[in-house]
């Protein structure tokens, strides 16, 4: 399964990474080894992705279960415990679009608005990415 | 084929919120954008709806800065997937200081020329989406810095740079 990196998902990758929002101790034993199991089969067959807590459909306005979107989930990552998500698309293959930190509810909901712009502009292929993880 | 397409009864709350920027005296040309692109894009009806809702000014401008980038995203996008060169993980650092030294040097100029507010009142940008340009480390847009450039009366040289979005 190709998993694509788009240019969104870079740039939100830049701007946590300069915050410190993880440590590279977290990236490299758990962010990235959980994002490459996407790379196995679709859907997800590994165990993981039964938990709830850590993947589950992307929710928009009204908890509208958003189509093609889908949510990895992280509780208390780095130094500050926060919880991170990374929004993903499925259109074929998958498409990493952002990873953000969950503060709070309203900074959800308008992620998952973007995300919904997301879904057009890769059904439409109107987008950049970085390659392939 | 869009998946997320505004309905009529969205597009009618769209035309609502629209006046509801108004009142807040937010730019004509910012408002305008968010209607064209809320028309077709439910993803930004939603955050039109959630800046609407909103019951405290720090999540208005943080929505602000949000619509203000899905703007300049949709004119910055390519008609087919174009493949960026790859970053390394290891790279990330770098590239993110290499961008803050890059903004803080513009951000001099900026405030040379009156701050934040007075360049928001040039380019039509609205200040919370200025603010969140100068302080994130996410490359910059050409279509951004040409606005601020031409705001400033700067040349090419001022606002070229290596990484943008």
């Amino acid at each position: 399964m190709d998993v694509v990196i788009t240019d969104w998902s870079l740039d939100s990758y830049l701007n946590l990474k300069h915050a410190n929002v993880f440590t590279d101790d977290e990236y490299n034993n758990i962010l990235r080894p959980d994002a490459e199991l996407l790379k196995k089969d679709w859907p997800p067959s590994d165990p993981k992705f039964t938990n709830n807590k850590f993947w589950g459909p992307a929710t928009g306005l009204g908890g509208i279960v958003i189509p093609h979107g889908f949510k990895m989930k992280w509780h208390n990552i780095g130094n500050g415990k926060v919880q991170l998500r990374m929004a993903a698309v499925y259109l074929g293959k998958v498409f990493m679009c952002q990873g953000y930190v969950k503060e709070n509810e309203a900074k959800d909901k308008r992620e998952m608005a973007k995300l919904k712009n997301r879904i057009n502009d890769i059904a439409n292929e109107n987008y950049y990415y970085r390659g392939l993880l | 084929m869009s998946i997320f397409i505004s309905t009529a009864k969205q597009k009618v709350k769209v035309y609502e919120i629209a006046a509801e920027m108004k009142v807040k005296n937010l730019s004509v040309d910012f408002i305008s954008a968010c209607v064209e692109q809320a028309l077709t894009y439910e993803g930004t009806h939603d955050l039109m709806v959630l800046w609407s809702e909103a019951s405290n000014s720090e999540e208005k401008d943080e929505i602000l800065a949000d619509l203000q980038e899905e703007i300049d995203l949709r004119v910055e996008a390519p008609k087919k997937p174009v493949r960026k060169p790859y970053i390394k993980y290891e790279d990330l650092d770098l590239v993110a200081r290499d961008v803050m030294g890059f903004k803080k040097k513009l951000r001099i100029e900026v405030d040379r020329q009156g701050g934040i507010s007075v360049l928001a009142k040039k380019t039509g940008i609205p200040q919370p989406s200025l603010s969140r340009f100068f302080s994130s480390a996410s490359m910059p847009r050409r279509t951004t810095l040409y606005k601020i450039a031409n705001a400033l009366k700067l040349d090419e040289r001022s606002v070229a740079t290596e990484w943008v979005a």
